[in-house]
């Protein structure tokens, strides 16, 4: 019922445009829009009803259906039949079905040769790739176990782990170095930082940063207090940047600071 | 190695106040430490005793769970002989000044860190947070909105004391509200 109501609409449709395009204006009779509406409606009844079925069977539904549509046109809208037009319907619809369906098939066998080629070499690629990968990761793998035991590290293999960013206390050449010159101060005492305790945070209100911590803050006996910062120099002897911007923030925040270099930068 | 660190105002008797109870709650240990003239660790026998303290001679204290090792002679060998302490330093409050107080920790025990977290926990629920910083030499103000301060510090900068930082020529204004 839905193939033949939407096959009705479909065809009034296409009369009504081919009746407004041929001359501007709408004026087939009310004969020929039934007519339509008939043929439409057992043409789609007949295409609905052979969805799924094979070629033959769907060529000769179809044309069948043309047929008998094409009759009731003439009939409706003339009164009489010409057998002759309504064989030509019919045979066109078979051209037209079977041409489509040719058609259909050339452009799938297309497609599918197509997709075959473009899934060959991409699984090519893909496998090319892998092993490129794969290798690759098998190379850096055993350059690091090379590094690894000449420098005696521990956890070799699968489970090495690089870790970034600031070492524990106790731990890394930074710290090392704090601690170091921690026990060197004479002039005060260490009231943070230094790895014993925690660093103090100072705020540097229109600093780089809007804090600081110093890695070491001393005390001396008349309560004044300045700071130490250990770090990295650049090639000249300065510090490096960052090391300098951080003294810079906490001078500007009245806080008297030291350096002390620990390692040259590149 | 787990660290901890919080700065803060208070009155000096409020963080006095607030050690005793944290020693009571936890049966820690307190240990006065004075670094001037000279170097000396004096363990209290009774925490109540921490209310006798002057704290123009010293302001330093450290707390443990078990009894530490006072036979150091100088701050750094006692901090290496008795690393997971919490510290604390109580700001003096001098010359109409009042200034920055440290709570901090550096433990890996995790006896220690338990109880530290608790400690600094609580103290944070009983403190005001969010103070101005204000540079004098250039007039940069920039909010910072984990400062801590407790209601005794709130009416000193009230009353009209200078709000100042542990070191440096900066000053505070402890209100979380704009200023101009």
């Amino acid at each position: 019922m839905a193939g033949a109501g939407i096959g009705a609409l479909v065809n009034v449709a296409l009369t009504a445009a081919g009746d407004f395009l041929d001359d501007g204006e709408m004026n087939m009779g009310w004969e020929a829009y039934a007519g339509a509406a008939v043929e439409g409606a057992v043409t789609g009844a007949a295409a609905a009803a052979t969805g799924g079925a094979s070629l033959v069977v769907t060529l000769a539904a179809g044309a069948a259906a043309s047929g008998a549509g094409n009759a009731a046109r003439q009939y409706i809208t003339t009164g009489k039949v010409d057998a002759k037009k309504v064989v030509y319907a019919a045979a066109t619809d078979v051209v037209a079905g079977g041409a489509g369906h040719l058609a259909s098939v050339a452009v799938k066998k297309v497609t599918n040769s197509v997709i075959k080629v473009a899934a060959s070499k991409a699984d090519d690629a893909a496998k090319s790739a892998k092993n490129t990968i794969s290798n690759g990761v098998k190379d850096s793998s055993n350059k690091i176990k090379t590094i690894a035991a000449s420098s005696n590290i521990k956890g070799t293999g699968e489970t090495l782990k690089v870790k970034t960013g600031p070492k524990p206390a106790g731990t890394g050449p930074h710290n090392n170095k704090i601690e170091e010159v921690a026990k060197l101060v004479k002039d005060g005492k260490v009231i943070a930082g230094g790895q014993k305790l925690p660093e103090v945070s100072i705020k540097t209100p229109g600093g780089v940063k809007n804090s600081r911590r110093p890695d070491i803050l001393v005390e001396k006996p008349d309560g004044t207090k300045y700071g130490i910062n250990v770090g990295k120099t650049a090639k000249s002897g300065a510090p490096i940047k960052r090391e300098a911007q951080a003294i810079n923030d906490l001078e500007d925040a009245g806080l008297k600071m030291h350096y002390v270099p620990y390692k040259k930068g590149k | 190695m787990p660290k901890n660190n919080v700065q803060f105002h208070a009155n000096p008797t409020e963080t006095i106040s607030l050690i005793k109870d944290f020693a009571k709650e936890y049966n820690l240990h307190i240990v006065i430490i004075e670094l001037y003239p000279s170097f000396i660790v004096n363990l209290l026998n009774d925490v109540g005793d921490i209310e006798n303290v002057s704290i123009c001679l010293t302001n330093r204290f450290c707390l443990y769970i078990n009894k530490p090792d006072t036979t150091a002679n100088s701050y750094l060998d006692f901090l290496d002989r008795n690393p997971d302490c919490l510290s604390v330093t109580v700001g003096k409050f001098t010359d109409n000044q009042l200034e920055e107080s440290l709570l901090a920790t550096q433990t890996e025990d995790s006896e220690y860190l338990k109880i530290w977290k608790k400690v600094l926990k609580k103290f944070t629920s009983v403190t005001l947070s969010g103070a101005w910083v204000v540079n004098p030499n250039n007039g940069t103000k920039v909010f910072y909105k984990q400062h801590r301060y407790t209601e005794g510090a709130k009416k000193l900068f009230d009353d009209g004391v200078k709000i100042i930082p542990v070191a440096g020529w900066n000053y505070y204004i402890l209100s979380s509200g704009l200023i101009v």
